[in-house]
């Protein structure tokens, strides 16, 4: 009874999500919070891709912020210098990171932890290319100024609280995409290649194509949101896309879980409020929190905060946590007082140690 | 180039050299032995530095109260630690705990902030930071990647990547923005070594490495506890068998790498400065000499640390085309990535049969 009652719950659960994504831009409700909605929406993004990249397919990258800042310098020069139509700029520089991709692609022949150091150099030359900045293209570590909003017909999307639907909306999109391509042969074929690379190969899977394909489809997504945020910011700079917001990328999926695709949202939320709102003015414990989060959840629940709880709360109802710690505590106890009676029964016995 | 101008460039490039040399012997260590690419080795040199800095500055001869509160902290850790791992003692086990103690008094000293403040002589400082980033690295083993259930590959970077930021973090909350300093070791700024004028800091520098580098082989090759380290590097079930605890070794690579990594970095404070944030470009570097001396060798990072600094060196040098001062950090990452590329077939190898 109760179990169905729950599934009830749950169905009822979705449109009320819904309802309070589209209602937090308006000013009775959660208005000051639409730039940071936004800004979710945005990382949301990127993290899909690479919840693609690193959860369904087993691979690492921590130089997803390289094609994030692609896209973004390429939007944002063609639209502001060359005053090419906002849409087509993006679009070419969401070609321009596949195609980047494409080319880097190479590097998935690696594995483990070469593929995270290889991955990690790539997001390190494209940041530091765009801070030297030779030919006066990108602005160096100033930046671009002067980049247009993004308009469809009339409609231009000049305020904060358009934006905020129009980033949804392709969040949503992206989502939506993401969650097909994981149900079909695509995401069979990934989560195969994830279980073992020879198995895989073995049922005639391509490993590296399929490798390919994802990668670059997670840089279009992360060239996609480097787009938006250009649109959104009308400023970028090289400070948007440094090495250490691969790692942040990285923390948002883990936190999300690895291998889900609509927990990114959680995960996005969850470090950008801790990023914009409650640790604004400490950056560095935002560094030490974040940093211990990463530990626990990999220490604890590899698999994701967001899919550890829900699994959790699927087991053992509500109260799940307490219920765990309680066990854990007795475990605990019971271990400590085993291993004293197994001493004292050697000493008493009066057997050789180990 | 002139050749008055080559030998100074040699000169930086030797200082820089031995750095590197030193870097990717720490992740050597730690890679051969547990075949994990450690990224918070970086911040193992960074912490050294910084702890030097806190030890000349205002340490903290401290009241006996103090004393005796410290002691027990670390008593405490040291036996938490003890009793969660549930082993007997035997001298090896004491040894470290020893360390662990000793490395760990200062900080909670620091932390416990009833100083006097009577200064340290600069070369206590540089001893002292030694034992302590052994602790921290120690520490770092037993809480994060011990306590890791079912870890992949993946998992353990990614928790290693956490430990790099939470020190980071810790660091910036300790010792602020700024760019620390220790006094240099002699009077004499600088000696004329034929035509270059040579810091006298980088003899130091360079004197470090040389004897770690030849305590560390001695090690490796004359004791017992080095032969079971290089054991297990080799073959990690076939030394379990042979009665060498693997995780032990483990523990051990950790403490000896972070060992190093504190060595070089107390050293190197005076001559280039040290802020928390420049361990993450030290790591880097020192994971390209590691690659270029194949990973798995300690001489081989010693040598590719060499080729490294002095190639870099070269580079700011040559000024022409894009080998100049803007693109010294480029290049080697470039090189990374090649090397890794051209090493592809033999790591997968590696990793599979590893």
């Amino acid at each position: 009874m109760a179990r169905r009652i729950l599934k009830r719950w749950r169905l009822l659960l979705i449109p009320v999500v819904i309802a309070f994504m589209a209602l937090v831009p308006f000013d009775w409700f959660l208005g000051q919070y639409k730039y940071l909605g936004t800004v979710i929406g945005i990382s949301t993004i990127v993290t899909v891709g690479l919840c693609l990249f690193m959860g369904y397919t087993g691979q690492v990258s921590l130089g997803q912020a390289a094609f994030y800042g692609i896209g973004m310098s390429f939007s944002a020069v063609l639209s502001s210098v060359h005053g090419l139509n906002p849409w087509l700029a993006m679009l070419i520089a969401a070609c321009v990171t596949g195609l980047v991709a494409l080319l880097l692609g190479i590097i998935l022949r690696l594995k483990g932890n070469y593929l995270a150091m290889a991955t990690l150099a790539v997001g390190f030359i494209v940041w530091k290319i765009a801070v030297i900045d030779d030919m006066g293209y990108t602005g160096g570590p100033d930046g671009i100024r002067g980049i247009p909003y993004l308009s469809i017909g009339s409609l231009e999307f000049d305020s904060q609280f358009k934006r905020y639907y129009l980033v949804w909306g392709f969040c949503l999109a992206i989502l939506l995409i993401s969650q097909n391509i994981v149900n079909s042969r695509i995401g069979r074929a990934l989560r195969a290649v994830h279980g073992s690379e020879e198995a895989a190969e073995s049922l005639g899977i391509n490993v590296f194509r399929f490798k390919l394909k994802i990668f670059v489809v997670s840089a279009v997504y992360a060239s996609i949101a480097g787009s938006l945020f250009a649109h959104h910011q009308l400023h970028v700079s090289p400070g948007y896309f440094e090495p250490i917001d691969s790692v942040y990328l990285v923390i948002m999926a883990v936190i999300g879980g690895l291998a889900s695709i609509w927990g990114a949202i959680f995960g996005a939320a969850t470090v950008e409020i801790l990023r914009n709102e409650i640790l604004i003015h400490y950056d560095k414990w935002n560094m030490v929190i974040l940093g211990l989060i990463l530990m626990v959840i990999l220490i604890l629940m590899p698999e994701g905060l967001f899919v550890a709880l829900k699994k959790g709360y699927q087991q053992e109802g509500v109260f799940f946590i307490p219920k765990r710690i309680w066990r854990l505590a007795q475990n605990y106890y019971s271990r400590i007082k085993g291993f004293r009676k197994r001493k004292m029964a050697q000493s008493l016995a009066g057997e050789p140690e180990q | 180039m002139t050749w008055e101008q080559f030998q100074q460039y040699l000169v930086i490039g030797i200082q820089d050299g031995s750095i590197y040399a030193l870097i990717g012997l720490g992740f050597t260590i730690i890679y051969a032995v547990t075949n994990i690419i450690n990224f918070a080795q970086g911040e193992f040199v960074m912490l050294g530095g910084m702890c030097s800095y806190m030890l000349v500055n205002s340490v903290d001869i401290p009241t006996t109260p103090t004393v005796i509160i410290a002691l027990l902290c670390a008593a405490a850790i040291g036996a938490l630690i003890h009793l969660l791992w549930n082993r007997r003692m035997n001298r090896l086990t004491l040894s470290l705990m020893i360390i662990l103690l000793l490395g760990s008094i200062p900080f909670v000293l620091f932390l416990y902030g009833e100083f006097a403040s009577i200064e340290l002589p600069v070369g206590v400082a540089s001893f002292l930071p030694i034992l302590m980033v052994a602790a921290v690295g120690a520490i770092m083993y037993l809480l994060g990647i011990r306590t890791a259930r079912r870890p992949s590959i993946v998992g353990l970077i990614i928790i290693t990547i956490g430990a790099a930021l939470v020190i980071r973090g810790i660091a910036g909350v300790f010792w602020g923005d700024k760019m620390q300093r220790t006094p240099l070791y002699w009077e004499r700024q600088t000696i004329d070594v034929f035509d270059a004028t040579v810091h006298t800091q980088v003899l130091w520098i360079l004197a470090t490495m040389v004897v770690v580098a030849i305590l560390l082989q001695l090690f490796l090759s004359r004791t017992m506890l080095g032969k079971s380290l290089k054991a297990c590097a080799t073959n990690p079930i076939g030394a379990g068998l042979m009665g060498i605890n693997p995780k032990m070794m483990a523990l051990i690579a950790f403490a000896l790498a972070a060992a190093v990594g504190g060595a070089i970095g107390a050293v190197m404070t005076p001559k280039v400065g040290m802020t928390y944030e420049s361990g993450f470009l030290y790591g880097l570097y020192g994971f390209v000499a590691a690659s270029l001396g194949g990973f798995r060798s300690p001489i081989g990072a010693v040598i590719g640390g060499f080729l490294l600094g002095v190639g870099r060196a070269l580079i700011i040098g040559v000024d022409w085309w894009l080998f100049n001062s803007d693109y010294k950090d480029v290049w080697p990452m470039v090189i990374l990535v090649v090397i890794l590329l051209l090493r592809s077939n033999i790591l997968a190898e590696e990793e599979r049969l590893g």
